[in-house]
């Protein structure tokens, strides 16, 4: 009762200015997490400009062909080492403008978003499912005890004290540094931290599975209609520790792009997430 | 991505640059030039990526400097540092008794006063690490090993990898 009262009481709710809030976010998205190339960067900043200070310009779908290019073409001499989400982004872009060369852009859009998440989370979950490390937990064991974005969940969860960390930092550095002779190292763990391993590699499977099969399932099934919870928990439990902000954005704005006419009460909630994202790298 | 504990950025490179004549073996850090490759090569370790990176491994300047601190590589460009006194009266000596740290440079002209490191054979090792979670040990293996003669060329040559 009370979400569906956001309907009445928000009265810029509607299919149109969430399509508008779509493409908004999506070119600043584009500008902070699209390209580690400095050239690209600065065509990007000015296209995104235009697209800022102009508004119509963003409902153009050359505007949107001009961006993928630069985008596709800023990329392309590192493609081999950009981030999965730059990937996704482009082929985002590449949606929005064949979406704009249509009758109805908004509906064809959906539909896009809806199959692009479905797929993500898809490959991902096969992914995981045939990576030998990561169902056997020690790839979670292993980013635990080495991987500082993780530090302060492995300290209190993990009861593995600060001081250890680092010299599991310092152990790996030893052992990867390029004139090292050494052929192991022995890194420092606990009990909990196994245990919190084995808890976050199933609940990843599991939640990550949940949103595969509720994005590709069929829209009258009552999973299909549990998707946008399944996804904003996701996002909101996998990006408080792993801060990778521009998968979690293009996550939530394909959500936010996905909506249906019956679901539009949850766009605040999607709009929350793009700034508790940003919120929780300074936590 | 989050899936597996190899990935590019879990591969590193060992380099030895070989002095076979006097029986040397330099365990060197891959140079900041070649940090492009580097990443090629981690992900994607091609005999062809190995030549490549190994080629311009042995084409570089290599020289030892006694230590690598901005301070003494400036010092290292001046002609004449035998002595240099710096602003606090501190004395600077060239020489020093630190062991040797092999570096490559980009134009060895500005290093006057420092001769090139000997050496005729490249072996460039890419490496990459698994975690046994019953020990917490975290295990090296190689991938993938090229050595490649300083005097082959490039274009003529192809040594291929041992694995």
């Amino acid at each position: 009762m009370i979400q569906k009262n956001f309907i009445q009481l928000i009265e810029w709710n509607n299919d149109d200015t969430i399509f508008h809030i779509v493409l908004t976010t999506t070119i600043i998205l584009v500008l902070l997490y699209s390209s580690n190339n400095q050239p690209l960067e600065i065509s990007i900043l000015v296209i995104v400009i235009l697209g800022l200070l102009n508004q119509q310009l963003i409902r153009n779908a050359k505007y949107w062909f001009v961006l993928s290019i630069i985008l596709i073409v800023g990329n392309f001499s590192l493609w081999y080492v950009i981030d999965n989400h730059i990937y996704l982004i482009c082929i985002w872009c590449i949606g929005i403008f064949l979406s704009l060369q249509t009758f109805n852009p908004q509906e064809n859009l959906k539909i896009s978003a809806r199959f692009l998440i479905g797929l993500t989370f898809l490959f991902a979950v096969i992914q995981k499912f045939t990576s030998i490390d990561f169902i056997n937990n020690s790839f979670f064991h292993f980013t635990l005890l080495s991987d500082p974005r993780f530090s302060e969940l492995t300290n209190l969860l993990g009861n593995l004290p600060m001081v250890e960390m680092q010299q599991n930092e310092i152990a790996l550095e030893a052992l990867t540094h390029s004139s090292s002779m050494l052929m192991s190292v022995q890194l420092i763990s606990t009990r909990n931290v196994h245990l919190l391993a084995i808890a976050i590699t199933w609940w990843t499977l599991f939640i990550e599975s949940l949103v595969t099969l509720a994005f590709l399932s069929p829209t009258k099934t009552i999973i299909n209609k549990w998707r946008n919870y399944f996804l904003l928990t996701f996002v909101l439990t996998t990006y408080f520790f792993a801060e990778v902000v521009g998968f979690a954005w293009i996550l939530i704005i394909m959500g936010l792009a996905q909506l249906r006419e019956s679901e539009r009460y949850l766009s605040i909630y999607f709009i929350i997430a793009l700034f508790l994202i940003q919120l929780f790298r300074l936590v | 991505m989050f899936s597996t504990i190899d990935s590019p950025g879990a591969r590193f490179i060992r380099i030895y640059l070989i002095d076979t004549v006097n029986g040397y073996e330099y365990a060197v850090s891959t140079p900041r030039e070649l940090a492009l490759e580097s990443l090629k090569l981690r992900t994607f370790p091609l005999c062809n990526n190995f030549r490549e990176f190994a080629f311009k491994v042995n084409n570089g300047n290599w020289l030892a400097l006694s230590d690598e601190s901005p301070v003494s590589l400036y010092l290292k460009t001046q002609s004449n540092n035998d002595q240099v006194i710096l602003d606090d009266n501190l004395e600077v000596g060239a020489d020093n008794e630190e062991a040797p740290i092999i570096v490559m440079v980009p134009d060895v002209s500005l290093y006057p006063n420092v001769p090139s490191l000997a050496f005729d054979t490249t072996r460039i090792e890419l490496w990459t690490y698994t975690f046994d979670p019953a020990n917490y040990q975290l295990q090296g293996h190689i991938i993938k090993t090229l050595s490649v003669n300083r005097s082959t060329s490039f274009m003529k040559n192809q040594p291929e990898c041992a694995e």
